[in-house]
């Protein structure tokens, strides 16, 4: 890698981490917000490669770094084992069902936007 | 809930190695993009597991760079649509299916695990130095007053933390 596409990395993904956890740190008794947040990055992925379709260190900023970063699979994990913990077993299999499908329509949709484009 | 400037820069921190660790991953280990996606997103799950169970034993800016920081910048959903789009774009249906399924419960499976893991180094550490647990809370309650979430003894069991 080099310097400017580590730059480009680590701000990318230095200001998605940040952003994440300033939408994501209020407890709830559904992790919606980490759902709407992979929406989100998902849907701006999509958009991104096919709108804009970056390269090198563009690529890392916009599409590794910062869409990469801003979504997250650990927080689902996590939260997916705290509501299985919690005998909200109906809630953690919808999550984890919808973990699936909603990121997934996203960034489908944010190709179609992007083609559009 | 206010959080406090260090806060959002353990954070900020830890998703810049968490980004850069992820792309040298997929870069460089030699793996397919989507194996090496769920390496990652399989490790990271592992590690939040860990280090939120035992986050009680930890300094809060570690448990910052590292579960919502690291791990959260380690792991990804949007590159892993992506994937499964392409996937489904070109007409693999059972690969797409498989590559989410798999990557789903793998990864809530490794948080399972980190989390026993967790509990596991939290005894075995109590049990090494008895006097950390009175000292260590005493400390945290002092040096955490912007932090409710925090308030482990009543308020950890019952809500999503992240």
């Amino acid at each position: 890698m080099s310097t400017a596409t580590v730059f480009a990395l680590a701000l990318g993904g230095g200001i998605a981490a940040m952003l994440r956890f300033l939408l994501t740190r209020r407890p709830a008794a559904f992790p919606w917000s980490t759902l709407l947040v992979n929406m989100a990055g998902a849907f701006a992925l999509g958009f991104i490669v096919t709108a804009i379709a970056p390269t090198g260190q563009w690529r890392a900023l916009l599409v590794t770094g910062f869409c990469g970063t801003f979504t997250t699979l650990s927080s689902f994990a996590w939260q997916t084992v705290v509501l299985g913990r919690d005998g909200r077993i109906g809630a953690a299999l919808a999550y984890m069902a919808m973990t699936i499908l909603l990121p997934l329509t996203a960034v489908w949709a944010g190709t179609l936007l992007g083609r559009a484009f | 809930m206010p959080s406090s400037t260090s806060q959002i820069f353990w954070v900020a921190l830890g998703g810049a190695t968490g980004a850069l660790v992820r792309e040298w991953a997929i870069l460089h280990s030699g793996l397919e993009p989507g194996e090496a996606a769920l390496l990652v997103n399989v490790s990271g799950s592992f590690v939040i597991g860990f280090i939120l169970r035992f986050e009680r034993l930890l300094h809060p800016h570690v448990r910052d760079f590292n579960a919502v920081g690291f791990c959260g910048g380690l792991t990804t959903v949007s590159s892993w649509s992506y994937i499964l789009l392409r996937l489904l774009e070109t007409g693999q249906l059972a690969a797409a299916v498989q590559y989410a399924v798999v990557t789903v419960f793998a990864s809530v499976v490794a948080a399972f695990l980190g989390r026993v893991t967790g509990k596991t180094a939290e005894v075995m550490w109590l049990a090494r130095s008895p006097e950390e647990e009175n000292g260590g809370d005493e400390s945290d309650c002092a040096s955490g007053g912007e932090r409710p979430s925090r308030d482990r003894a009543t308020g950890r069991r019952g809500k999503l933390d992240l």
